[in-house]
């Protein structure tokens, strides 16, 4: 019985919350809806857990819906890469949820809060959908999902710029969703099969076909619609400012890495099958955009007034080091290229969490009224020394100081780069992390070494669920800082397991209990 | 051994704790400090009593992987014992003077200043453990970031400015070239580790870039403060003067130059470095940087800035002698940073005095300041010996290695060396002029200086007592300084 339910996680871990959606919807009342949505959380993150338990145990998990094999059929495709992604969107979101509690009460209207985690968990299952699917259309659906749900949590809250905003990024999203389609549409034609691996292999006919290029560049500037990456990323820090905190939080935690991710996907099977010299201009693509997002991003980081801003600015920063990674995965050089996937991959995690802490603990402060203006904060971080003290780790972490994640990512990026010698890349890398230190360190000196507003009322520290979804991620960065191996251990795995293409290593995953009468019983 | 280390490091972290938790009760918090910090010291010499015999050969401890290419490792030899026995000995005399002046100056925030006092002491002491460039580099960042909020204590304008400086000075520094350094060391010998002799795979680099890499890690360890990326420690003055004491003259400037002897001794070699031609220029910049440190110290009327810029100077006599890369100098090298760390705590503490008991701080203003505080001035007097290099005081033994040290290789830099000795003649000795031999003015209390009061006697009893064991350290030391010598000497190893 457990190992029927186990075998049937690649299709639980989405359904489950897309199924719990309009379940809420019907429940109506706070409370209940607010647990339960925790409770699908919470199992998720075993769900995926267990999936990297599975794929570590036996390699790729690829999951046949309806018994249709998987050219025909919507196939859900669990490798490496995305048993990692999966565990990031699932752990960074079940961090989240006792936080939210306070959070969502602050920030949403009462009577629309159930609203909200109706949105929350269909978000979430698109966001998941879209990193098991192994299918093109499939993924444009998820990404739907995903984007409809994240444009209404953004127009969610109190504040009525939040609205402007979402508007603004439905624009922005919907352009990018209609490039990602046109390019399906394109390969399709090309192919004639929607099912990602199936095409990738066809496309090796094709290497040389301006289809396949004008494709590629739809889905490129599609997913970096989405992704924000410079110099599309306009729509990210109103959104992220103007939105209401839960939402903020959640975005920035899970949603550009997922575009992202999808990003790398379609980067490792259709970018790389396409001939030497337009990977070569692939790479300067990416690694140009990266170190300019990086670099500017950053800079006006340093410049904002406002702590939302500066970290959303600094998102776009941190997104700049993953695109450049993502660069440097089209090296013709081996370990380069494998190095450079394996730097993308761990920065995404590591900073899916250190961005989830910063918002919580700016979501905690401006509960509170110290934030989110620089102003409001000045010489008031002593009334709430915990809070501030979490969030300075997030920040030390963002920064690269060893002992944090952020410094495991930042080792991987500097290893990556200077193993191909591209010098230019190692002193962007350098030079971004001093300007993360500078946009930072701003935030501490006003918060602690200025005297407070003589007017300024007292405040007193979060509540304690706040609390308690901070120290757990604050106490993630830091054990993974001194202790990452098991994380690495298993991304040092997909460069692997992408070059080797191993469909003799698939476990065939239950078939579809209809299917067992033909004797196919599972292995 | 894991275990006393541990306790070793944690022992200030405790500390930390201890005075947090005794947020309401100064006494019980100040004195518990001191308990600790004699509990800190007494575990650096057991550790030192137990595995003395086994000295020579240096006592390595892997932890675990952190990635797959980092480790987490500490090593115990002589030179990690000598900091560390400094760095933890003398931060008792600290806390004991930072007592009585903290409440003779009636500072605020106390609480923050004694609690983040031992993060900094956990660091260095962690930089002295430290068993590889990763581990080193960790307790690095922790030291500059926990010294932070000691010295923008004030909270005012200008210490902010001068805190600012500080922390943007030596995090760029230590990210932008330290960092790298120990990247491209990792990737490209696969270790970071320290070893006798150097990492073996040093041979087959062609000699520019051991050059370079030589430069970045010179450089990017601005704790040592050579020039241009000295401006920091003037700065780091507007700290209370304990601080300004202990780090910016003992634990935080000393590992800076700790991890230079490291990187010299452990990852390079020098007897690698010896055989690589143009390798003196390590040694050419820390001439310049003594010169001018000194020179600009002649013209500082502040006498913090004074002793700060004297200290810029001190430090690259230690990597002058660390450059030279011949045994004697690099044994010399090491015995200087005990040499200079007695003299130098011994006068920070006494301009700490001098402002909590008349408010002066100005060279200017020391005027016949010797017959009202005759004990400080004393002590004062000695570790002006001391620093200057004359007897009875350790830096002369210290300081006459060190020449000893370089003469065996270049003539240029006994010139310098005996250049700047006449320079801290200069700006050293007409301290002690104007406060035994000439009579007090009496500006004090006029337009120009209305803070400053005439009728003062000596600073709080902890003040004075604090001054005097450290100047008698400093004279015991030239007493019997074989014990020292013999230390220095096992850093070598076999």
């Amino acid at each position: 019985m457990l190992e029927k339910v186990i075998s049937q996680i690649p299709a639980l871990i989405v359904v489950l919350p897309l199924v719990g959606a309009p379940l809420m919807m019907l429940i109506h009342r706070r409370n209940i809806v607010y647990m339960l949505t925790s409770l699908i959380m919470y199992i998720n993150v075993v769900f995926a857990l267990i999936l990297m338990v599975q794929v570590a145990k036996y390699g790729v998990i690829s999951y046949h819906f309806g018994g249709w094999a998987p050219p025909i059929g919507i196939e859900f495709r669990i490798d490496h890469l995305s048993a990692v992604i999966l565990l990031l969107v699932t752990l960074s979101t079940a961090i989240m949820m006792p936080w939210m509690y306070n959070a969502c009460k602050e920030f949403i209207e009462n009577k629309r809060e159930y609203l909200f985690f109706v949105l929350l968990l269909l978000n979430y299952a698109g966001l998941l959908g879209m990193a098991a699917t192994n299918d093109a259309f499939n993924l444009f659906v998820f990404l739907e999902i995903s984007s409809l749900s994240t444009y209404a949590m953004i127009a969610l809250g109190k504040e009525r710029r939040g609205v402007m905003a979402a508007f603004n990024y439905l624009l922005m999203g919907t352009i990018g969703a209609t490039f990602y389609i046109i390019a399906v549409s394109m390969l399709y034609q090309l192919t004639g099969s929607l099912n990602i691996s199936d095409m990738a292999a066809r496309l090796s006919e094709h290497k040389d076909s301006k289809t396949l290029f004008v494709a590629l560049a739809f889905i490129f500037t599609g997913f970096a619609l989405k992704a924000a990456i410079f110099p599309l990323h306009a729509w990210l820090p109103r959104a992220y400012t103007y939105a209401p905190n839960p939402t903020t939080t959640f975005l920035a935690a899970t949603a550009t890495k997922v575009s992202l991710y999808a990003l790398i996907r379609m980067g490792i099977n259709f970018f790389e099958v396409s001939s030497e010299s337009s990977s070569g201009i692939y790479a300067f693509i990416f690694i140009s955009l990266g170190i300019a997002a990086m670099v500017i991003g950053a800079a006006s980081a340093t410049r904002q007034h406002n702590l939302k801003q500066i970290l959303a600015f600094s998102s776009i920063s941190q997104m700049g080091y993953m695109v450049m990674a993502i660069g440097f995965s089209f090296s013709p050089d081996v370990a380069v290229a494998d190095a450079g996937i394996v730097a993308a991959t761990v920065h995404m995690f590591n900073h899916a969490i250190l961005k989830g802490l910063l918002f919580m603990a700016v979501g905690a402060m401006a509960m509170r009224g110290i934030a989110p203006w620089l102003i409001q904060l000045q010489g008031r971080a002593r009334n709430m020394p915990l809070t501030v003290g979490l969030f300075i780790i997030g920040g030390l972490g963002l920064i690269g100081v060893p002992g944090s994640i952020g410094f495991i990512s930042k080792w991987y990026l500097i290893r990556m780069a200077v193993l191909q010698e591209n010098w230019f890349a190692v002193i962007a890398i350098l030079a971004t992390s001093a300007l993360a230190f500078v946009y930072f360190w701003r935030i501490i000196e006003v918060g602690f070494m200025m005297k407070p507003h003589p007017k300024a009322p007292k405040t007193h520290e979060a509540p304690k669920p706040m609390l308690f979804s901070m120290i757990v991620s604050a106490a993630i960065v830091v054990v993974l800082g001194v202790y990452s191996n098991p994380l690495t251990g298993f991304i040092k795995e997909i460069p692997d397991e992408i070059r080797n293409n191993p469909p003799q290593k698939i476990v065939v995953p239950m078939k579809p209990l209809s299917k067992k009468a033909k004797g196919e019983g599972y292995h | 051994m894991l275990t006393s280390l541990f306790l070793i490091l944690l022992t200030p972290l405790l500390t930390s704790l201890w005075v947090l938790i005794n947020r309401n009760f100064p006494n019980q918090r100040d004195y518990g400090a001191i308990v600790f910090a004699i509990g800190t010291f007494i575990q650096v010499a057991l550790l030192t009593y137990r595995i003395f015999p086994q000295l020579a050969d240096p006592q390595i401890l892997n932890l675990w992987h952190i990635t797959p290419s980092i480790t987490l490792s500490f090593r115990v030899d002589s030179l990690s014992l000598i900091f560390a026995l400094l760095a933890s000995g003398l931060w008792i005399v600290t806390t004991l003077y930072a007592i009585g002046y903290m409440r003779g100056h009636h500072e605020h925030a106390q609480t923050r200043f004694f609690a983040f006092f031992p993060l900094a002491i956990s660091a260095a002491l962690g930089i002295a453990f430290s068993g590889d460039l990763i581990t080193l580099f960790f307790f690095y960042e922790v030291l500059t970031f926990g010294t932070w909020p000691l010295v923008a204590h004030a909270e005012t304008m200008k210490a902010r400015k001068g805190a600012r400086k500080y922390i943007i000075t030596l995090v760029a520094t230590s990210m932008m070239l330290f960092l790298p350094a120990i990247m491209i060391t990792v990737i490209a010998t696969g270790t970071a580790q320290f070893t006798n002799g150097g990492i073996a795979a040093f041979d087959s680099f062609r000699p520019i870039s051991i050059l370079i890499l030589l430069a970045m890690f010179a450089w990017g360890i601005s704790k040592a403060a050579l020039m241009p990326f000295h401006g920091w420690l003037p700065a780091a003055m507007v700290a209370p003067t304990p601080v300004s004491a202990l780090l910016h003259a003992v634990a935080v400037v000393k590992a800076g130059v700790f991890t230079i002897i490291r990187v010299i001794m452990h990852i390079f070699g020098y007897e690698r470095l010896a055989d690589i031609p143009m390798s003196e220029f390590l040694s050419w910049a820390a001439i310049f940087t003594l010169l001018t440190a000194s020179l600009i110290a002649l013209r500082q009327d502040n006498l913090k800035k004074r002793l700060a810029f004297s200290t810029v100077s001190q430090l690259s006599y230690i990597v002058l002698a660390a450059s030279i890369f011949t045994p004697t100098a690099i044994i010399a090298a090491i015995m200087h940073i005990v040499g200079h760390a007695f003299g130098k705590i011994t006068l920070f503490f006494g301009a700490g005095a001098i402002m909590v008991a008349s408010h002066k701080t100005q060279v200017s203003q020391l005027d016949g300041i010797g017959r009202r505080m005759p004990i400080t001035m004393t002590a004062f007097t000695i570790g002006i010996l001391s620093v200057i290099g004359l007897p009875p005081a350790l830096g002369f033994i210290t300081k006459f290695k060190i020449l000893f040290g370089v003469a065996e290789q270049s003539y240029l830099a006994v010139a310098a060396l005996i250049i700047s000795t006449f320079l801290n003649c200069a700006y050293l000795l007409p301290i002690i002029w104007r406060a035994w031999f000439k009579t007090e003015s009496s500006t004090a209390g006029s337009i120009s200086d209305p803070d400053v009061i005439n009728q003062h006697g000596e600073a709080p009893i902890q003040c004075w007592l604090a001054m005097i064991i450290t100047a008698a350290l400093a004279l015991i030391f030239f007493a019997f300084p074989a014990g020292l010598e013999k230390f220095a000497t096992l850093a070598l190893g076999r």
